[in-house]
This record gives structure tokens, sequence and C-alpha cells, in this order.
């Protein structure tokens, strides 16, 4: 009797679980797919693109596939398509998106499925180096053009040598000189405490810190690497504390940031810097520390007033973060949404140029790329890199929790105006003996 | 009478072999003759290679009791070594598969020399630590370029037509070697062990060579498998390698489709890949659903689905059964 009920009850559950599935599926469109359903599958280009929209590096996700969608559209509508030398006419290109869930072994996953299943002609790909250097070697393993941006460059590289893939950012070398930058501004005892995890940019960072850091006169403390998803840092904070590290550099994902940075809180903890890449590249996440967000430093690599107008539409950065502030009713405007939009600038640069989408004649055409686009010149050099520049930024949190961003370094981009000086974190609290 | 119920059986014998011939026949012919879309090829080698991967934790947990929570350390070495094999020293991939086994089998065999002083959940948590220290490990190694993970540099590159019917043949050799074994006296003295190991003991089986001989085994095919999974993926990193992931679906994989059974993990290879192919354009949601099936069919059919029918309709294509004659 007892049996059965159970039996009857599985039944109803796998049934609840069908009817789960099926309410999914039934929610519209489908999510990997873009929005611009009229272009024809059998009539265009297809253009795959995998994005963490889910899990720990969402707030990367966020403004895809709109920033993309939207030059896409513009492409499509505006001019007509690309022209294909074996057609004889323009073909209009059709976006096809996947979640990366922010994890190395899904990206590669939605990769093969986006070239297995969707029969993708290029990929364009960007955010962190989590969902950029997986996607980048499946699209070498199955000979598929790449054009990724917003990943350190050495870390992208170091997953090579590539012969379909192409990358532009900035490296860990600009990335930490824009930190250095912040350090010489504030007087410190010169000791900095290395925040690095296990994962692809922290072993980079990892590598590369100490000996820029003594070329400058620093001296870096390492307290050695962390799984990405630790919830307590306790020994690593007392080790920086015992150390007497005013500075502290290195690289994070922003959920683990905000459980490190509050427990260096609690524990009394207060460096008069903290440059930690990655972590506080959005204002949100910022915000959403309160007053212990005030004062942190982050690497800035796009914003609206940045100098630039893009290749493809004319719009300023200032045009397209309107447009993005309309779109998506948000206040505001990621670093990201910049590259995002360059990377259709060069899609559609380099396919114009190739007039097919032979992955031949693509990569040709992707190895003579001199382009001016809305965040800078790309040109790829030999090992199909082109390293951008980086600027230091410091957020300031206001009385109503708001969070805004100043330039207070711009060594490696002059043409971008500084705000002012670097403000010492922690303005009111009280800091570590050797001060 | 009775020879008349003997012909019978024996007829569907040989009718579910031949059903089982004829539809192995299909898949190497349908593969080879290129009949198979890209994507149905995908998802047949992932299939073929979860059957594998199944099968061999079966042997283990199933069989044998011993239940191992980090099978992923054999992969995540097996991979390591075809991208080694093939990038640092520019050898044949299949140098690389074989390797990869081999240096997987060895890895079983140095663990057990400490593994096999426990026995249950602790036995099953000290594979987990393995396989994470030794993702620390490679996380950290120059060799291996540390956390920028490594690619498969084959020339040519395998199709995947090819790497297709390589999984398919690894799968049907595990399966093959699974059955022999249990159909064995080894397998008669496994089952013995798994039941009461003590008891097992006390009429004569060698305990711990019958445990080596699993581990060894599953460590070897194991690691087989993941190599071919790398093969056609192109590129390995330590997270991915080495990953919880793969021995949750492995675990699911048996669970659903009927522990102790050898049609079990086939069918649960179908569902989970099925399932995962579906869900895929759900995430978030798809570890959700996964894991209420899972419990689900715990609750409801805790011989899984292979069990219940064996155990309901008395229907089993690769029985290890035994049965007193006379």
């Amino acid at each position: 009797m007892k049996r059965k009920l159970h039996q009857r009850l599985a039944v109803l559950a796998i049934l609840a679980c069908l009817v789960l599935i099926s309410a999914c599926g039934s929610g519209g469109t489908d999510p990997s797919v873009s929005s611009s359903a009229a272009v024809d599958q059998e009539e265009c280009i297809l253009v795959g693109r995998v994005v963490p929209i889910t899990g720990p590096l969402a707030s990367f996700g966020s403004g895809t596939p709109f920033v993309e969608q939207q030059a896409i559209d513009y492409i499509n509508d505006v001019l007509g398509g690309i022209y294909m030398s074996d057609l004889g006419r323009k073909l209009p290109i059709r976006l096809v998106h996947a979640d990366s869930e922010s994890s190395l072994t899904k990206a590669s996953e939605a990769a093969v499925r986006l070239i297995q299943e969707e029969f993708i002609d290029i990929m364009v790909v960007s955010n962190t180096a989590d969902t950029v250097c997986p996607v980048s070697t499946v699209c070498e393993r199955y000979g598929i053009p790449c054009i990724s941006v917003d990943a350190p460059a050495d870390v992208w590289l170091a997953g090579g040598p590539y012969t379909y893939s192409f990358h532009a950012f900035f490296n860990t070398e600009n990335e930490l000189n824009c930190f250095m930058d912040a350090w010489d501004q504030l007087a410190s005892n010169k000791q900095v405490g290395l925040v690095a995890p296990d994962d692809l940019e922290g072993l980079e960072i990892a590598t590369r810190l100490p000996e820029m850091a003594i070329g400058r006169g620093y001296n870096v403390v390492d307290p050695g690497r962390f799984a990405v998803g630790a919830k307590n840092y306790g020994q690593l904070i007392r080790q920086l504390k015992g150390s007497g590290c005013q500075i502290i550099a290195g690289v994070m994902n922003a959920p683990d940031f905000a459980v490190f940075w509050r427990q260096c809180a609690e524990l009394n903890y207060q460096p008069k810097i903290s440059t930690i890449a990655k972590a506080n590249l959005f204002a949100e996440d910022v915000a959403a520390l309160g007053r212990l967000g005030d004062g942190l430093i982050t690497e800035v690599w796009w914003a609206p007033d940045f100098p630039g107008i893009s290749s493809l539409t004319g719009w300023n950065g200032k045009e397209l973060a309107d447009k993005y502030q309309v779109a998506t009713n948000l206040e505001n405007v990621p670093a990201t949404i910049g590259y995002k939009h360059a990377n259709i600038e060069l899609l559609y640069d380099i396919l114009s140029r190739a007039a097919s989408v032979e992955a031949e004649k693509v990569v040709a055409a992707i190895r003579e790329t001199e382009l001016e686009t809305l965040v800078g010149l790309i040109r790829f050099d030999a090992q199909n890199i082109c390293i951008m520049p980086c600027l230091t930024g410091q957020w300031s949190v206001t009385d109503d929790g708001r969070a805004e961003l100043k330039i207070v370094a711009n060594t490696q981009k002059p043409d971008v105006t500084v705000n002012g000086p670097v403000r010492r974190h922690f303005p009111s609290a009280s800091t570590l003996s050797g001060d | 009478m009775n020879k008349t119920k003997v012909t019978k059986k024996t007829g569907k014998k040989i009718l579910r072999f031949g059903v089982l011939v004829v539809l192995i026949v299909l898949l190497y012919v349908l593969g080879l003759a290129g009949l198979f879309s890209t994507n149905a090829m995908r998802i047949l080698l992932n299939i073929a290679l979860y059957v594998t991967l199944g099968t061999m934790w079966n042997l283990m947990s199933g069989f044998t009791g011993m239940t191992s929570l980090g099978q992923q350390a054999f992969i995540g070495i097996a991979g390591y070594t075809l991208c080694v094999i093939t990038s640092t020293y520019n050898l044949p991939f299949w140098i690389g598969i074989v390797l990869g086994g081999l240096f997987s089998a060895i890895l079983a065999l140095l663990m057990s020399m400490v593994l096999f002083r426990m026995r249950g959940m602790y036995f099953a948590i000290a594979t987990w630590v393995t396989a994470e220290a030794l993702k620390t490990f490679f996380t950290s190694w120059k060799f291996v370029k540390m956390g920028a993970g490594m690619s498969v540099k084959a020339r040519p590159y395998p199709g995947v037509s090819l790497i297709y019917v390589i999984a398919l043949s690894l799968s049907i050799i595990a399966i093959l070697v699974v059955y022999s074994l249990l159909k064995s006296k080894t397998g008669l003295g496994l089952n013995a062990m798994r039941d009461d190991a003590d008891a097992a003991s006390s009429v004569g089986v060698n305990i711990f060579r019958s445990r080596l001989l699993c581990f060894v085994v599953s460590g070897f095919f194991t690691g087989i498998a993941g190599a071919i999974f790398y093969l056609n993926r192109g590129s390995i990193f330590p997270s991915g390698g080495f990953g919880t992931e793969w021995t949750v679906a492995i675990v699911f994989i048996v669970i659903i489709g009927g522990i102790g059974t050898i049609e079990g993990p086939i069918l649960g290879a179908i569902i989970y890949v099925a399932l995962s192919e579906y869900l895929s354009k759900y995430p978030g949601y798809s570890m959700i659903i996964l894991g209420f099936i899972a419990i689900v069919v715990i609750v409801a059919l805790p011989y899984g689905i292979a069990g219940t029918i064996e155990r309901k309709l008395n229907l089993t294509v690769f029985s290890t059964r035994r049965t007193l004659e006379g």
C-alpha cells in the first residue's frame, strides 16, 4: 500500500517535472537565439557568442545580447548586411548566444554546441579569461574564426599558439601598471599583499606582480593561492595584517571579493589602497558593499566619456551609453559594453574585407585588420593579439548609496581626463602601524 | 515441458542478443558512412563515453561496494597526458590516449596503497580529496601551463566520426570486460565482498586483490574515456578535468539507470545526455531539474530503471545472476 503510494507520488513528481520543463520551453523564443528572428537561418551569416549570463561572472554578461544585437541590427537594417563575393549579394547577420554559466567547462560545451548544433560561421566572445580562453581553444579545434576581447591578453595567449583566434585587450602588465600608478600617489610603507586565487588570471598576476612591484620599489607579501569561491579568508587576512601590508593587489570575482572585504573589516584589517582586478568593475557590486566600497581602486578600460567613435555606427561613447540606458532602463553603464560594441565593429570590418565566411579568407582578413574603433586602434600582431591601454579608477560611494567612478591616473591613455588624485581608503578609520 | 521452457528461454536470449548486435552494427555503419549529422554524432559520442564512465563506476560501487567520488582524477590525468603527448612531444594522439589510460591505471595502483585501508564513506571522501589535490597541483604546475590549460595538437586532427567510432568501441569493450569479470569466479567473489566483505574474506575471497583489480580496471577505462572526451573537446583546464561535475554526472547516470546492473549505465547515460542537451537551453535550472529527477527516481525506483525492469518484468540482456542447476 505504502509502496503504491510512493510510486503514485513519484509519477506525479515526474509529471510536475515534465510540466516544469515544458513551461521553460514555452517561455517565448529559444533563449539562445537572437531577437532578430526575421533573419532566416538559411540566408544569413551565423555569429556565435558565448557569454556568462548566470553565475559569479554574470555582471560581465550584462548588456549581452542587447549591445551586440543593436550593432548587428544596424548592419542588417541600415547597411543591408555584408557582401559575400561567392553569392554576389549581401547577407544579413544573425547572432546566436549561449550561456557559459561562468564556468570554463560550460563555456567549452556552449562553444561546441554553437559550432556543431547551430553551425555558426564565426565566433565573437568576451567577458574574462574563464569565458574567452575555453571558447578560443574550441574554435581552434574546429577551425572556426574567433574574435575575442575583454580578458587579459597574456592569459589568453598562454593557451596558444592560435591560428583561428584573435584577441584585443590589455595585458597583465598594463593592468598592474595602472594599479601601481595609484600606489605611487599615496604615502605608504610599500608593503603589498598579494590576493590571488588559483584560476587563470590569479596565477598570471601572482607570477607577474612580484617582479613588477620590486622594479617600482615595492615589496610583495605572497600568502599563496586560494580556491575560487572560498568562504573563509581569515588566515589570508591575518597574514596580510601581520606583514603590515598597507596595499593589497590581485584579482578576484566580485562575489568572492565581497566576502573577503567584509572579513577584512571584521578582522579590523584596513589597507590604505585596495587594487583588486575584476572585483570592482561594476557600480552595482561596489554599491552593494555600502561604505566599505568607498575608495576602492579598479582598472578601467572604457567609459562613456572616453574619446573614440564607432567605425560602424559613428556613435561616440555617450551615444552608445544613452541608447543602452534607454533600452535597459539601467542607471549604470558598465565598462564592458564599449568592447562588446567594438567586437561587432571588428566583425563587420573583417567580414566586409573577407567578403566570405570561409575560415582561411576570414583569418587572412583578420591579420590585415587596422581599425579605429570606439575603444581605440585595433591591429593584431604575429601572435594574434592587440594590447590595449588600461586606466586607473577609484570609486566613491555617496551618502544615498550610489557608486561613482573617477579616473585617478591616465598614464596609458593620456587623452582621457583625470578627475582627481587617489583618495586613501577608509579615510576616517584607524590605520596600520608604521604609518 | 522443461525442455520447451529451456528452448523458449534460449530463444529469447538469442533474440535479445540479435537485436543488440544489429543495433551495434547500425551504430557503426551509420557513423562510418557519415549518415549521422555532426550534432547527432556529438550526442552519440557523449552517450558512448558516459556509458564507459558509468559502467566503470558501477563496477566499483554497484558490484564491489567501493564508492568512489574521485573518478575525475583519472579523467584529468588522462586528459592532460593526451595534451602533453600531442602538444609538448608532438606524438600521435592514439599514443596519448593509451598512455592516458596507463597513467590512470598507475594512479589507481598508487592510490590503492593508501585508500584501501579505508572503507565506505571514508574511502569515498578520500578519493574525492585525492582528485581535489590533483586539481590544485595541476593548477600550479608550470609543465602543464598551470591554470591556463592545455590544447590537444593532433596533426591531422581526427574527425568527429573517427572519435565517435573510438568512443563506441571503448564502451562496448568496457561492457564486455565488466560482464566477463562478473561472470568469472572473481565476479562471484566481488559480489560476496560487496554484500559482506568480512564474510567473503572468511570463505577465501582475496579482498585486497579483488578490490585492486576493480580499481585499476576502472581507472584504466575511465582514463581512456577521459582522453577521448578531451580529444573531441580540444583543450583541458584543471577546473574542468578534475571537476566534481564528472562525479555528479556519473553517479546520476548509474543511480537513474540502475546500480548493480550492466544495463543501468547504458540507460542512465542515454537519459543523462538527452536531458543535458535539452536542459542546456535553461542554464541555472538544469542542475535543479536533474537533481529533482534523481531524488524522484531514488524514492520511487530504488533499483533504478534497469533494476526495476529486471525485478518487475524479469527482463534483462546482460544477466550476471547465478542460478543453481540440477
